[in-house]
C-alpha cells in the first residue's frame, strides 16, 4: 500500500473510532519507526 | 499483547532484528507476508519490505526464548547449503542464482544470522550450545515456507562467519558447504574502491583475526584488512581440511563457465528445464545490480589497486591463497571428485 492511501485510510478509520490525528503526526510516527527498524542493532 | 512460541499470530512474520535491550535479546518480527528474499542482500528486502507502512509501523517484539521454542513446533524448510567467502569474490552472484530457483529461499548476509552468531560477545555466560540453538531458531523462523513451491533454505553467510565454520557445521551437520574466494590483490583492489565492514579496526575483535586489540593503531588500513583477509581464508581451508561432510573450495575465475554447474553439482540442486533457464539468465547479470550484464572486472582491479594494498596483499594472503589453489585443483584432480569428505586429514 502507499503512503498517502495508508494515511487516508488510517485517517479515516481513526475518527470513526474517535481518534483524530493528521497526517502530518503519521508522517512523524513512519519517520520515527523507520529510525527505530534501523537503529535496533548489536 | 503476549505471543505464545506457536502463536498463528506470527505467521507470515520474520525475526528481523535482535537487539539486547539492558541484559535480555529482544526479536522484532516484520511482517513479510509472501514475499521472496530475491535482492542480493537480505537487508534490502528488508528495507524495501518496510517501505510499506503497515511493515513499518506495526511490529511483534517477542523474547529470544520464545524465538528458540517457535522452532520446535515450526521447524522451517531443511538448510540445503551455506555459501562462504572472503567477500568481494562473487559470492553474491552464486546467493543470486540460488535465488532465483523460486524452490529455494535464500537468506544472503541476513543480519539475524549475524546478530545470533555475535551475541554472546554482549552477553555473560553463553555457551556454543546456545549459540547453536539461537542460530537454527533464526533460520527456522526465516525459512519458513512462504509460497507453497518453497523447499529449501540456503545461507549465504558474511565473510567473517567463516571463522565460525565449525560451529556452523555444528548447528547444520551433513549440510554442503563451499568456501570461494579470489586473487589477494583483485579483492584488496575492490575493499580499496569500498571497504567492507570487516576491513575496518574494531569491527571485528581484534583477537578472532589473530591481531593485538593493543597495537591496532601500529597497523596503516591495507595491512589491517590483508591480515583479516588471511585470517578468512586460513580458516577455509582449514575447515576445509578438516571436513566432514561434502564441501567444496571454489575460486572466482571458475564463476563465469561453471557458477551453476558447481551449485548444481555440490547442493544436489536437480533443476528442471524452466529453473535451468532462469539460473542462466541470472548468472548473466551483474549480482548486486540485476539490471546490468555481468562484466569481468579482472583488469580492471589489477589497473586500479594502490601499491600499498599490492604489497599487503603478496604479504598477508597470497600463500594461503596459493595453498587454497593447491589444495582445489588436488581435489579437483581426484578420481573420488572434489566434495567427498575424507575421514582424516591433517
Amino acid at each position: 500500500m502507499e503512503v498517502p492511501a495508508f494515511l487516508a485510510l488510517a485517517i479515516r478509520l481513526g475518527a470513526e473510532q474517535g481518534c483524530h490525528f493528521s497526517a502530518e503526526e503519521l508522517k512523524d510516527l513512519i519517520r520515527d519507526e523507520r529510525r527505530s527498524w534501523l537503529g535496533d542493532w548489536v | 499483547m503476549s505471543l505464545t512460541p506457536d502463536d498463528a499470530r506470527l505467521e507470515g512474520w520474520i525475526p528481523a532484528r535482535i537487539h539486547v535491550d539492558g541484559e535480555v535479546p529482544r526479536v522484532d518480527w516484520c511482517h513479510l507476508g509472501d514475499k521472496r528474499f530475491t535482492d542480493p542482500f537480505f537487508d534490502e528486502t528488508l528495507e524495501r519490505r518496510l517501505r510499506n507502512p503497515f511493515a513499518l509501523l506495526f511490529r511483534h517484539q517477542t523474547s529470544l526464548e520464545t524465538l528458540v521454542a517457535r522452532r520446535t513446533a515450526r521447524p522451517g524448510l531443511p538448510v540445503r547449503g551455506l555459501v562462504f567467502h572472503m567477500s568481494r569474490c562473487g559470492s553474491t552472484l552464486l546467493a543470486q542464482l540460488l535465488a532465483a530457483v523460486p524452490r529455494h529461499i535464500v537468506l544472503s548476509e541476513a543480519s539475524p544470522v549475524d546478530v545470533a552468531l555475535r551475541l554472546h560477545l554482549r552477553l555473560r555466560h553463553v555457551t556454543d550450545e546456545q549459540r547453536i540453538e539461537w542460530l537454527r531458531a533464526v533460520v527456522a523462523a526465516l525459512g519458513q515456507r512462504r509460497n507453497p513451491e518453497e523447499e529449501g533454505v540456503f545461507l549465504k553467510l558474511d565473510a567473517w562467519h567463516v571463522l565460525e565454520l565449525p560451529l556452523l557445521q555444528r548447528a547444520f551437520p551433513g549440510v554442503p558447504w563451499l568456501f570461494l574466494y579470489r586473487d589477494p590483490v583483485e579483492v584488496m583492489a575492490s575493499h580499496q574502491k569500498h571497504r567492507g565492514a570487516h576491513m575496518l579496526p574494531g569491527v571485528l575483535e581484534p583477537a578472532r583475526v589473530g591481531l593485538d586489540a593493543g597495537r591496532l593503531s601500529e597497523l596503516s588500513i591495507e595491512e589491517y584488512g590483508a591480515r583479516v583477509l588471511a585470517r578468512l581464508c586460513e580458516a577455509g581451508l582449514r575447515a576445509y581440511r578438516e571436513r566432514q561432510g561434502p564441501a567444496r573450495l571454489l575460486n572466482y575465475h571458475q564463476l563465469q563457465d561453471s557458477a551453476v554447474s558447481q551449485l548444481v553439482d555440490l547442493f544436489k540442486l536437480e533443476p528442471t528445464a524452466s529453473e535451468h533457464a532462469l539460473l542462466t539468465t541470472a548468472a548473466a547479470r551483474d549480482a548486486k545490480n540485476p539490471v546490468l550484464p555481468f562484466e569481468d572486472d579482472t583488469q580492471d582491479k589489477a589497473r586500479t589497486v594502490s601499491d600499498t594494498s599490492r604489497a599487503m596483499a603478496q604479504r598477508w594472503i597470497r600463500d594461503v591463497y596459493d595453498s587454497l589453489e593447491a589444495e582445489r585443483l588436488r581435489d579437483a584432480a581426484a578420481p573420488v571428485g572434489p566434495s567427498t569428505p575424507r575421514a582424516s586429514d591433517g
